[in-house]
């Protein structure tokens, strides 16, 4: 027998609603009928989908309240179809309860009459509301998911990052050095575990597929069992693995395990190549964990999409480069201000021990939570507001929908009235109108939000293909839900309400023709309200949209119009020897010059606005200037190395001397060129041609370089 | 048993109710062929749901006017569950269609049925 599907599965829970012993008598053979029925031809297709269960829920529901409702009392006999308005007519005879399900259902079928008959209003308040409550959940259960998913973590509320302060740089973010890092992991009291990573991008190539340019992280052994993370296939990262001279292993993301392997389980145990040395798949991590997660320095988000771990080996007497990021577990119960309260005596032994530590460097910890989500808790709340704004707007809608009926309406309960209806009954029957709108509405509406959260998600997993799974924001529903199907009813009763205090014989004579001035003053206000709130709306996306178009029109100082850009990185280990690296590079720019349409093309290490240069170590300082004065003048510069052609391509101007020449290449000729601001910084009002600079020079020999021009600034990073 | 002027208490019967019986008055049937019976006469027009369905053939079984049975040979191995009409289902189904061809005659006689002008 095929297994059941998810269809079959809700099936089952919902014949839950049949009273017990009915359930327990027929429950197969409901299923089985439930299960013939599906497989006829006519439920075919989504349009058959939608009618298959529009069918099996109305068949469940009705039957199942009248076994419930009216257990074994009614007889098999046909109904007696009474006169033109039911609920007028006198009630059966009978219990209480009895009497007030059929009441009920007389109503409800009456109600179903008649919004058939104002088709177009029912169609409209109806879609109104479908859309207010399905794009609203939608659109924030959406972006909930992607911005707000707490921390995939275990008790992530004990997690900090572990950063230094140097008062030489003024920065409390700062990465730790290898030595520092291995450090404070052996004798940090108050953490029970620490785990330090460091940001790395990885060629993977191999297979059928493309070579992919993926940005991986070394992470310490432990990293996972600090995190509290368990893999989905294979195992974690061990601390034998980031031993020297372990067999290379790698853990995969499970974004990447889904796009380039298809989620094949054959993956763990297998080899893949990054840069060009295989190693072993050990293990995939489960959807939507990831390490780091996107993090907020100083204002900035930085969001490493890590598709794939490798075991981390420091360098263990490092101390001068900042590499190392570390994650850290408190020790339960210990507080972050407790925790650097305890590091402070390890902090100054450590500093005496080794003099590299420059005096006033301090431990900096933050808790993990608060650096991963402050960036976005601002844009969740502001979407929050513009989809509460939305539903507002479908809101006033539904509303004013009902009150465009009032008039005609005001007439019917005249009538209603005049044959003797009650005022509980006519309330009653307009009670359930509005609420079939409602519920009908709202049944639309989760459909509508569900099937519209499936395409968004399905279209936001191609920009961030380790999504974890996508939910349906039961809260945000319910409010929308709520709001929605009570301004429905409350503004669909109006009429009834306004009934209580109504002259008979005015209305009918009236025919109900004209709304009163109340009626009409209230609906104004719903359509000034109804414009505010748009206006609301398209101011702020107007706002987004500027701020938008002005970030695109800051003049970068480069023209990359016309310009296409290809990255490419060498595995270390196809390319180990420079002079290999140097013919490839000239080979690529013979080649491309040699393409017609091509006018000029250049290499550089980083682009403009895509990398930051290189800023290296240590300081740059002019000839003729000492280390020291270079240091307290915090001489610092990014440095790109760029081909003959970059300036021109880009269309930076040169203000003075010369672009590179392909002649420069090579160790005889160490020549360089600044920009507009370090020339007139070092050498203000004198040409600084033909002087000589030193770059990244921390000691000993300084390797000078001659200035042979000047190039206007641009926006680097 | 109840006598027969009891049977007019009972009726009219629902239409689902009426081609329920006329349909296991054939012969033994599970639930869902009767379905499919049912909606193969009436072109459609009627239609049971699985709840309907059900819950008609519970009523019906406790009122005793069907019964469960076994199933016949072909299907004997089936999990399905079959019923049969009972004798006094039996009875009250010819009640009921002696009722409407009451109507259906008194109707042809005066010209008043749809396909009485043939007549």
């Amino acid at each position: 027998m095929k297994p059941a599907g998810a269809g079959e599965r809700i099936y089952r829970r919902l014949l839950r609603l049949f009273p017990k012993p009915f359930r327990q008598q027929y429950q197969e053979s409901l299923v089985d009928a439930f299960r013939a029925q599906r497989s006829e031809s006519r439920y075919r297709g989504l349009l058959g989908w939608a009618r298959f269960w529009g069918e099996v829920t109305i068949d469940l529901t009705k039957t199942a309240l009248r076994l419930r409702l009216l257990g074994d009392r009614r007889a098999l006999s046909a109904p007696r179809r009474g006169g033109s308005i039911p609920s007028v007519q006198c009630e059966n005879a009978g219990p209480w309860w009895t009497r007030w399900v059929s009441g009920w259902t007389r109503d409800f079928r009456f109600s179903a009459r008649s919004l058939r008959k104002a088709a177009g209003f029912t169609a409209v308040s109806v879609i109104t509301l479908a859309l207010g409550i399905g794009a609203t959940t939608a659109i924030f259960s959406l972006v909930y998911s992607v911005l707000l998913r707490p921390l995939p973590y275990d008790r992530p509320d004990e997690l900090v990052l572990f950063w230094e302060y140097d008062p030489r740089y003024q920065f409390d973010h700062l990465p730790l050095s290898p030595a520092q890092y291995l450090d404070w992991k052996r004798e940090a009291e108050p953490f029970s575990a620490m785990a330090g990573f460091r940001s790395t991008s990885v060629t993977l190539t191999g297979g059928q597929a493309q070579a992919e340019r993926l940005r991986a992280m070394y992470v310490d052994g432990d990293l996972f069992d600090v995190l509290g993370v368990a893999s989905y296939r294979g195992r974690q990262l061990r601390a034998q693995d980031c031993l020297p001279g372990a067999a290379p292993v790698v853990v995969m993301g499970y974004g990447l395990w889904q796009s380039r392997y298809g989620g094949d389980p054959g993956i763990v145990g297998s080899a893949i190549d990054i840069d060009a040395t295989p190693h072993e798949v050990v293990g995939v991590l489960p959807p939507g964990v990831r390490f780091p997660p996107p993090v907020n320095l100083l204002g900035q988000l930085y969001e490493w999409q890590t598709q794939l771990y490798l075991p981390f080996v420091p360098d263990t007497d490092r101390r001068a480069s900042r590499s190392v990021m570390a994650v850290a577990r408190l020790k339960s119960g210990v507080s972050v201000d407790l925790a650097l309260q305890q590091l402070q005596p390890l902090a100054r032994e450590l500093a005496s021990r080794h003099s590299e530590i420059a005096e006033g460097v301090r431990p900096v910890l933050v808790p993990l939570r608060e650096q991963a989500v402050q960036e976005s808790r601002g844009g969740l709340l502001m979407i929050l507001a513009a989809v509460g704004v939305l539903l507002l707007i479908a809101c006033v809608n539904v509303a004013n929908l009902q009150l465009a009926r009032l008039p005609a309406r005001t007439r019917e309960i005249a009538v209603l009235s005049a044959l003797g209806a009650s005022r509980p009954q006519v309330l009653r029957r307009l009670l359930t109108e509005s609420l079939l709108v409602a519920v009908i509405g709202s049944l639309l509406g989760i459909g509508l939000a569900w099937t519209g959260l499936q395409s968004l998600s399905g279209l936001a997993r191609n920009y961030v293909p380790d999504m974890g799974p996508v939910q349906l924001n039961a809260p945000v529903l319910l409010v929308a839900l709520l709001a929605g199907g009570l301004t429905g009813i409350v503004f669909g009763m109006a009429p009834g309400l306004r009934a209580m205090r109504l002259d008979l014989t005015r209305s009918l004579n009236q025919g109900g023709r004209s709304a009163s001035g109340g009626q009409q003053r209230l609906r104004s206000g719903l359509v000034v309200a109804e414009i505010a709130l748009a206006v609301v709306l398209c101011i702020g996306t107007g706002l987004l949209f500027n701020s938008f178009l002005r970030m695109q029109s800051i003049d970068p100082g480069f023209n990359a119009q016309q310009a296409t850009a290809l990255q490419f990185l060498l595995p270390k280990g196809r390319y180990p020897e420079s002079a290999q690296i140097e013919q490839l590079q000239s080979r690529v720019l013979a080649e491309t010059r040699a393409v017609p349409w091509v006018e000029q093309s250049a290499i550089s290490s980083t682009l403009p606005l895509i990398g930051v240069g290189n800023s290296g170590a240590g300081h740059f300082l002019a000839e003729g200037q000492a280390l020291e004065e270079a240091q307290q003048a915090q001489q610092v510069a990014e440095t790109r190395y760029v081909s003959d052609g970059f300036f021109q391509v880009l269309e930076i101007p040169l203000l003075s001397g010369r672009a590179f020449e392909s002649a420069d290449l090579g160790e005889e000729r160490p020549v360089c060129i600044v920009n507009r601001q370090l020339a007139e910084r070092m050498w203000p009002g004198q040409s600084p041609l033909g002087r000589r600079i030193g770059i990244s020079v921390t000691e000993g020999e300084v390797p000078w370089l001659e200035v042979v021009g000047v190039a206007e600034n641009f926006k680097s990073g | 048993m109840p006598e027969t002027q009891d049977f007019d208490e009972m009726l009219p019967l629902t239409p689902a109710t009426l081609h329920i019986l006329l349909s296991l008055a054939e012969g033994p049937c599970h639930g869902y062929a009767v379905k499919q019976d049912v909606e193969e006469r009436t072109g459609g027009r009627i239609k049971l749901g699985p709840g309907t369905l059900y819950e008609g053939i519970h009523r019906l079984e406790r009122q005793q006017w069907i019964e469960e049975c076994g199933a016949p040979g072909e299907d004997e191995h089936s999990q399905r569950r079959y019923y049969r009409l009972s004798p006094l289902g039996r009875r009250v189904m010819e009640a009921e269609l002696r009722r409407l061809d009451e109507i259906l005659s008194f109707a042809r006689s005066r010209n008043l049925a749809p396909d009485s002008e043939v007549a």
